[in-house]
């Protein structure tokens, strides 16, 4: 399969852990949406399977690929994808995008993940499934747990997450220093998801 | 339109009982189905009333793996930038440009047929459709001919009032480029 992403965008690698997980063949390919070759891509990345479908939602990917892992670990992509993403791309910006309102948001979020770390080895329970890279995924890039407080379960989580070894590998294409949230702006034509409302937890 | 409401809409659309359906303490929206089942997110609640229906649709949408993947990227791409985008000025351009150059090639998003991805994206841009003038819905026309076909269907627009795609009046002042 052919990865499309953008310089530096931490989505592409999900998809890499996920294919070096799988053992699949994957073809890291680095564009930019301004070029007039990719005017038809909406979303980056975007992965043409050996098929030939090309697909932008990095979920559709996990649940089409591993297709017997189903709930929670379903729930736990959804999560993934539109809660903390936005989250951390909002808490991650920098200048004049930064928001302040994010970080409270994403202390949250990051505590939800430590309590449930608290009582189960891996995100989805008791054995690691592809939730645990994809949400691994999102945290690597540098600087994404700098609020969070009292959250050693999830510290001893990501460790045990980074040093597998097809993470590893992933991460020899991609290295953690190369990625930032920042690169979301040039995944798409929206201007990243700064359009995303962040929502406010109750509790 | 809040996520409640849509999931409403859609379960009534699939003809399915939409359970008990509420925000949870992260605001997000829950379906506690038959036997107490609780299922959370939009997308992943769309896929459990799928299974639960044998309504055209619904088949649709889970005619094949390949095709569920597609859907379910759509849902996402409903959530993630159709509903939010839409109250921002320049995201909802984009979208709307975007969109359109999509329905000129197809008339549905996924295959040649309607499925969920079709109806998440329909109700998350209703709003903005409705705020558009009749010159900027010439102007996205291939959008606005889908959006027109899926609010006709009685099980989509579920009595709400219909949205005026007509361009007739056109004629009167701009007959020589009206297309």
């Amino acid at each position: 399969m052919i990865l499309f992403t953008n310089e530096g965008n931490p989505i592409g690698l999900q998809l890499l852990v996920l294919a070096k997980y799988l053992k699949r063949p994957i073809f890291l390919q680095q564009i930019t949406l301004t070029d007039a070759k990719f005017k038809d891509l909406i979303l980056l990345p975007t992965v043409e399977l050996d098929n030939g479908l090309r697909l932008f939602s990095t979920a559709a990917i996990y649940k089409y690929l591993l297709m017997y892992e189903g709930y929670p670990r379903n729930e736990w992509l959804e999560w993934g994808a539109t809660l903390l993403t936005p989250a951390l791309e909002h808490y991650m910006a920098t200048g004049h995008r930064a928001d302040s309102r994010a970080g409270p948001v994403l202390n949250a979020l990051v505590k939800k993940l430590d309590d449930t770390l608290s009582v189960s080895p891996f995100i989805a329970g008791d054995k690691l499934t592809s939730a645990d890279l994809f949400i691994w995924s999102l945290l690597a890039p540098d600087g994404t747990l700098k609020g969070a407080q009292n959250v050693e379960h999830l510290h001893s989580w990501y460790n045990k997450i980074k040093a597998l070894p097809e993470v590893q590998e992933a991460l020899k294409e991609l290295p953690i220093s190369s990625l930032s949230f920042n690169a979301l702006q040039q995944g798409n034509r929206y201007g990243g998801l700064a359009h995303v409302q962040l929502r406010r937890g109750i509790s | 339109m809040c996520d409640v409401a849509t999931v409403q809409k859609i379960a009534n659309c699939l003809g399915v009982a939409p359970g008990e359906i509420q925000l949870n303490d992260e605001q997000v929206v829950t379906r506690i189905g038959a036997q107490n089942n609780r299922v959370t997110g939009f997308a992943t609640i769309l896929e459990s009333l799928a299974v639960e229906s044998k309504s055209e649709i619904a088949q649709n949408s889970i005619a094949s793996p390949e095709v569920q993947a597609q859907v379910y990227q759509w849902i996402e791409f409903a959530v993630l930038y159709v509903g939010p985008g839409s109250k921002d000025k320049h995201v909802s351009k984009q979208l709307l440009a975007d969109l359109n150059n999509l329905f000129s090639r197809k008339s549905y998003l996924v295959g040649h047929f309607l499925t969920l991805g079709d109806l998440a994206v329909f109700y998350a841009i209703g709003d903005l459709i409705k705020s558009l003038s009749p010159v900027d819905k010439e102007n996205y026309l291939n959008l606005s001919r889908w959006y027109d076909h899926l609010q006709q269907r009685p099980d989509i627009h579920q009595g709400e009032t219909l949205l005026n795609f007509t361009t007739i009046y056109l004629h009167n002042w701009a007959t020589g480029t009206h297309l």
